[in-house]
């Protein structure tokens, strides 16, 4: 098995409602409980919502944000273990996330 | 945390917050401790759902709540904007801290109702704010509970804001000159609130649960707050009685089913005890109010070993009552029901006939679909047709016409 992240992009945070944050955090939590059981959630957290800092080189460092267009923006990732990107995306398809956000597949480097 | 606990526990929270962050920046000042409430929510949601959830996630929130308020409060003093506001809510940043207070939550909500139930508002922004700023709805959920769109719910929002700054209300306590008269006004909102959920012309949803829900958990608020008032605790009861027979008033194809025919099994016999108890504590007093009524018609429904054994003339009794005490049609369309089961159908279509011509019913779907019933018990199927089927042309909810038109046989 190796890892593979999903980079959670998009997130609409614009009037999301404190019901459906209840829902949207009971689906994922029953996601990710599953991955556990299953042995293969290696973690994830989430980003810090707003602006962050885009280092272009030693002089120039942009603080206003996004520097994406929303639906592009990360704003969160987890790290499961996967045999192959099949196998992976499989697994990303099974994510609540899905159905708000979308998720970007991506097998970590072998060091 | 139990799931139960954590059922409704966002929304539950928000209502919490912004009630006391209300309290601290003041009323004008709403839509800040909404904003800030959000934050916090969204916080606690992006973190939970990645990790896990806290010891104690009313605390974590509070705390999370607490910081980005002193963030909007330093940056905002700083332009002026907010200064004028604490200092008239007796508050220095130094003070700031020890205003968040768990015991200081049940307090500020309880203030927050009689801000959002307050005279100076029409009914129906009443219950929108009440469900948006105690409840913690979102406009979408308001206007899907309230049959409403979002940009008129959010036009009432606005205006109700509007009227709030313009006005300066104070999140107080009204005094004893005006409170029994601002606790008439939380409890008919919190009426208006349970009936909506309860006999609901939504489309789709006969029944919101969820609203009924609501409006008994204000009403426990209001109850643990202002204890001895008779007329709150026949809300209570009057709540009970129905919330009791919820789960058998729909089948499990969402279709409605007729009081007589209900499942008596189902119905809670916790919240009927509830229910008893909360009468008897409304009778203490000399106050007879139209919840007293209706409650103990509710009562006397839930305590009836089946249909057939209903004591009719006592509730009769209660409706002749209540007709004394409220001007409504209703009450004599209700009325002629319990005639058709006493003297029989054709009695009933009597007192009812003439009632088509009274201009608060002309329109109501309920008298068709009840002279409907009536005339095919007695044979009289062309005319029970043409009023079930004015009935189906006058109501919105899908569930009821299904249940018409499985009485029509199609």
């Amino acid at each position: 098995m190796d890892e593979f992240i999903f980079l959670v992009r998009g997130y609409d945070y614009n009037d999301v409602s404190p019901e459906v944050m209840q829902k949207r955090m009971g689906a994922f939590t029953v996601w990710k409980e599953k991955m556990v059981v299953a042995g293969r959630y290696k973690g994830g957290q989430p980003l810090e919502p707003g602006t962050g800092r885009l280092v272009k080189d030693k002089k120039t460092v942009i603080t206003d944000g996004p520097f994406l267009e929303s639906k592009e923006i990360v704003g969160g990732y987890c790290i499961v273990l996967a045999k192959d990107y099949d196998d992976a995306v499989a697994l990303a398809k099974e994510n609540p996330l899905l159905d708000h956000c979308q998720l970007e597949v991506r097998k970590l480097g072998n060091m | 945390m139990a799931p139960e606990e954590m059922e409704h526990f966002f929304r539950h929270e928000s209502g919490r917050i912004v009630s006391l962050l209300a309290g601290i920046f003041g009323v004008r000042n709403l839509q800040l401790a909404e904003d800030v409430v959000q934050e916090a929510l969204l916080a606690a949601f992006t973190q939970w759902s990645y990790g896990s959830v806290p010891e104690n996630p009313s605390a974590w929130i509070m705390t999370v709540a607490k910081r980005k308020a002193l963030n909007h409060l330093k940056r905002e003093t700083l332009a002026g904007k907010y200064a004028l506001d604490l200092e008239l809510n007796g508050l220095t940043l130094g003070s700031f801290e020890e205003s968040f207070q768990q015991e200081r939550v049940e307090d500020s909500m309880l203030r927050m109702m009689f801000v959002c139930c307050h005279p100076i508002l029409p009914l129906e922004s009443r219950l929108a704010l009440t469900l948006k700023i105690i409840c913690g709805f979102s406009v979408q959920e308001i206007a899907n509970a309230l049959l409403s769109n979002e940009s008129a719910i959010e036009k009432r929002l606005a205006r109700s804001k509007q009227e709030f700054r313009d006005r300066d209300l104070p999140l107080e306590i009204p005094d004893d000159a005006s409170l029994q008269d601002r606790l008439k006004g939380v409890r008919l909102g919190i009426y208006l609130l349970f009936n909506e959920g309860y006999n609901s012309s939504h489309p789709d949803f006969l029944i919101r649960k969820d609203l009924c829900y609501e409006a008994m958990r204000l009403c426990r608020l209001l109850l643990d707050g202002f204890p001895g008032q008779p007329a709150s605790s026949a809300l209570m009861a009057l709540m009970c009685f129905h919330a009791a027979r919820l789960e058998s008033r729909i089948d499990d194809r969402g279709a409605l089913i007729l009081f007589s025919r209900q499942d008596r099994t189902r119905w809670s016999r916790e919240l009927i005890r509830s229910g008893q108890y909360l009468l008897t504590e409304a009778a203490k007093g000399d106050e007879l109010t139209e919840y007293h009524l209706e409650a103990a018609i509710a009562a006397e429904h839930c305590t009836a070993p089946d249909f057939a054994s209903t004591r009719w003339d006592r509730i009769d009794g209660c409706y002749a009552l209540l007709a004394e005490l409220k001007d409504n049609p209703v009450i004599e369309l209700n009325r002629a029901v319990i005639l058709s089961q006493t003297q029989g159908p054709r009695a009933a279509i009597g007192k009812l006939e003439p009632l088509k011509e009274h201009p608060k019913l002309k329109g109501y779907y309920l008298l068709h679909a009840t002279l409907g019933e009536l005339y095919s018990q007695v044979g009289e199927t062309e005319k029970a047709r043409a009023h079930f089927q004015a009935a189906i042309g006058l109501t919105s909810s899908k569930t009821e016409v299904k249940f018409l038109r499985g009485k029509l046989g199609e």
